[in-house]
């Protein structure tokens, strides 16, 4: 007894002086101590920038100066206290023609020594041929600042916060810096790291900043060490003209809307994208497929039918809910050009098919046949219904018995292609809903039923399908149309279990860094985007809708609706949206592909119509705001 | 003569086979999971690996060496398990502090790769080194060696 209480006392004593006790909490501490350090040295805590109404007396004075009118007084505004560097530019037709960078102490010492500035460009002629009434002063306020991690390059890539960090190099006498909309300009956010898809790329191009602000600081390379460069990011807050009004702030370069108080605020935005698709189609019914309004020119030389007849379903589809004549005229246009241009034999198959090409996929044919279906459904003209009908022939051939769809035929070969696409198999679905709405054959219910159960049980059922969805807004948008002829309650369950999914992604009011409610982000690494918002709010309206009709409405469904309205409204292109644009009324009703893409395309406006129209039927300006 | 390395039947086939497969999908890992091949990364790990093996392998053939090689690729692969650990939390507290916030997905997936490397990389490794540490010497042996307070 007494030796084994010797032989553990033994062994207790070795633990007790042990290196792997001391090991363990040497790592522990070290552990700790290095997040403790990390967290305190890379967080930003933003000092409290000029409010609004001083920094509109600063910028009517500025603005007294341009226009060589006797100088505003500032009067206590003068000594409102400016946290740290200021940049001034002046904006003329999208461009800056005037920019200084300055650390005044308050309000009085920026507008003095930026009326300095100014006076120097006017008498140097910078200014002559610039239509200064309609020029807008900027000012951009650094309120924070902090290092980064500059190795690996990745690491640095995801330093900063997309659209909200601006990047800075210190040098040894002095502080180069590229603000967040000159990064944006530039095409410098989002721009590193090729993203699964490869659609999309996320990171800041550091080797191309550090690049620019190197060059900017015009030193000769050879001083690179001597200058000890560092790394840095900063947050800005930022302020633009306007007239007669106090200066807006800017987001990413541009003015965010007011929240939707009443749903006629969905209803606005709605028709204000039906306003920019008008625009945007040209005399042969085709749309021009997207706009920069950077460069005031397409984007994407590209062209898609799908999203085309998307479009043209969406335009459709507001004048069925709104009476809008500019939509019936735009969808009439955008149909017209399918059917005259796209629709063609399709060799060996039957009806006819959509699209150019060897290789016509379903989803040109299934989009086509939803915009011509909608389009009656709203005016009852019958002016495309022998064309629906054979295009729906083509897609009911090309309905495997399982109840999936061939995304491609093969022409030339005749040969069903195997190779699976995006979408295509619930827009095939959607399509056969949507021409039973006009058609009423009772022949389509069994193929829709086969369509739905496939989609909804069949194609996601497999070991791990409850953790994760595909992207499902046709799915859900054709089990509701299709109530009450079809009907599941697996339907149902499927929709709002994808909806389930998509809640643990949306962001609340506030919530860092970016702010927005309503959005749909995996981490904080990209930059809100409109286009998954729309597409998946069109979906969870879908859903909110089926449960209503089958009893059993959701209402934390609605509200995740409600919040995602909220920023797709707070999103859209108004007519003085960002001084950056050169023709900001072209840009207007536009619905950009989100914080860091100022591009619009047609299906941006399509989906973000169609979920705001869908919200409209079932959010009442109570759930919007109540008192 | 007793050098601490005696073990027994269980303790040699469960932790050597234990050995060899994680050395294995460590392996694995390296090669098939892994998109690129970086060499900081793939050499060390490959070295861990190749010893987890070789280890694993020399206990279950009951090579005299066998338990030393055990422990010492168990410290190894605790180190390692113990740096990956203190490395993930690092860059998720460098990210909050850039960010603001995770988000769930990131924190999903931060939390996804921690208790994934905890149980192969630090537990295991762990539970090897304690049962592997040599045992006391026998009474016979310590009778002719000073008693550890009289030592200290």
């Amino acid at each position: 007894m007494s030796d084994g209480t010797s032989a553990a006392t033994g062994r207790g004593r070795r633990w007790r002086h042990s290196w792997v006790r001391d090991g363990l909490l040497a790592w522990a501490f070290f552990t700790v101590a290095g997040a403790i350090a990390i967290h305190s040295c890379v967080t930003l805590e933003p000092s409290a920038a000029p409010p609004p109404e001083a920094v509109g007396r600063a910028m009517a004075a500025l603005r007294a100066t341009l226009e060589e009118r006797p100088e505003a007084g500032l009067g206590d505004a003068a000594r409102v206290a400016v946290p740290g560097a200021v940049r001034i530019v002046l904006w003329s037709n999208g461009l800056p023609v005037f920019r200084s960078e300055l650390e005044p102490r308050d309000l009085g010492e920026l507008v003095a020594q930026g009326s300095v500035g100014l006076r120097e460009a006017r008498q140097a002629g910078r200014f002559e041929g610039v239509n200064l009434a309609a020029s807008r002063l900027q000012l951009s306020f650094v309120v924070a600042e902090g290092p980064v991690l500059e190795w690996p390059t990745i690491v640095a890539a995801f330093s900063f916060v997309t659209t909200l960090d601006g990047a800075a190099l210190r040098l040894r006498d002095r502080t180069m810096r590229l603000y967040p909309d000159d990064l944006l300009r530039r095409h410098l956010y989002s721009a590193y790291i090729p993203l699964p898809g490869g659609q999309m790329k996320g990171g800041l191009d550091v080797p191309a900043v550090v690049e620019s602000l190197w060059f900017a600081a015009h030193l000769p390379d050879e001083s690179w060490e001597d200058q000890k460069p560092s790394l840095r990011r900063f947050r800005t807050v930022e302020y633009v003209e306007r007239p007669g009004a106090e200066p807006a702030e800017l987001v990413a370069g541009r003015t965010v809307n007011e929240p939707p108080r009443t749903v006629e605020d969905y209803r606005r935005t709605a028709r204000e994208g039906v306003q920019w698709l008008s625009r945007m189609i040209r005399s042969d019914g085709r749309f021009q497929y997207d706009y920069d309004p950077l460069t005031d020119g397409p984007f994407d030389l590209g062209y898609s039918l799908p999203r085309h007849a998307g479009a043209a379903y969406f335009l459709s589809f507001a004048y069925r809910k709104t009476g809008d004549p500019t939509a019936r005229e735009t969808a009439r246009k955008a149909i017209d050009y399918l059917v005259t241009k796209e629709l063609r034999d399709c060799g060996k198959a039957p009806g006819r098919c959509v699209g150019q090409g060897g290789a016509p996929d379903a989803g040109s044919a299934a989009l086509s046949v939803v915009a011509m279906a909608e389009y009656e459904r709203g005016t009852n003209e019958g002016r495309y219904l022998p064309q629906l009908k054979r295009v729906l022939e083509y897609i009911l051939w090309l309905q495997e018995p399982n109840g999936d769809f061939v995304h491609v035929y093969d022409v030339e070969h005749d040969r069903r292609s195997p190779d699976r696409l995006l979408y295509y198999s619930g827009e095939a679905a959607l399509a056969l809903v949507e021409a039973y709405r006009v058609l009423q054959d009772p022949a389509l219910l069994p193929r829709i039923r086969s369509a739905l159960d496939f989609l909804t049980k069949e194609n996601w059922s497999f070991f791990g399908s409850a953790y994760f969805f595909g992207e499902e807004h046709w799915t859900c948008i054709a089990s509701n149309e299709a109530f009450p002829e079809v009907q599941d309650e697996a339907y149902l369950e499927f929709c709002e279990d994808f909806a389930g999914f998509l809640r643990q992604m949306q962001t609340a009011e506030g919530e860092r860094p970016y702010g927005f409610e309503g959005t749909y982000l995996l981490g904080p690494f990209l930059a809100p985007r409109t286009t998954p918002v729309a597409g998946r709010t069109e979906s969870t309206v879908a859903t909110y809708k089926l449960g209503v009709a089958m009893g059993r409405p959701n209402l934390v469904v609605l509200e995740q609706i409600r919040r995602s309205l909220s920023f797709l409204v707070r999103m859209q292109y108004r007519p003085d949206s960002s001084p950056f644009f050169s023709r900001p009324d072209l840009a207007a009703g536009g619905m950009p592909g989100g914080l860091d893409d100022p591009v619009v395309r047609i299906d941006y406006v399509q989906h973000a119509g169609n979920a705001l129209l869908g919200g409209a039927d079932i959010l009442g300006d109570w759930e919007l705001g109540p008192p | 003569m007793d050098n601490g390395n005696e073990v027994s039947r269980t303790v040699r086939i469960g932790l050597g086979s234990g050995h060899v497969a994680l050395g294995v999908g460590l392996g694995l890992v390296l090669w098939l999971a892994l998109p690129a091949r970086y060499l900081p990364v793939d050499v060390p790990v490959a070295l861990i690996a190749l010893l987890l093996v070789v280890s694993g392998g020399a206990l279950l053939g009951s090579v005299r060496q066998g338990p030393l090689l055990m422990r010492v690729s168990s410290a190894l692969t605790l180190v390692v398990g113990l740096a990956l650990l203190t490395g993930l939390l690092w860059s998720a507290v460098y990210l909050k502090g850039v960010y603001g916030d995770l988000g769930r997905g990131a924190s999903a997936f931060f939390k996804l790769i921690a208790f994934t490397i905890l149980p192969y990389l630090v537990i295991y490794p762990g539970v090897a080194l304690f049962v592997l540490r040599p045992t006391p010497p026998a009474p016979a042996a310590a009778a002719k060696e000073p008693a550890p307070e009289q030592a200290e």
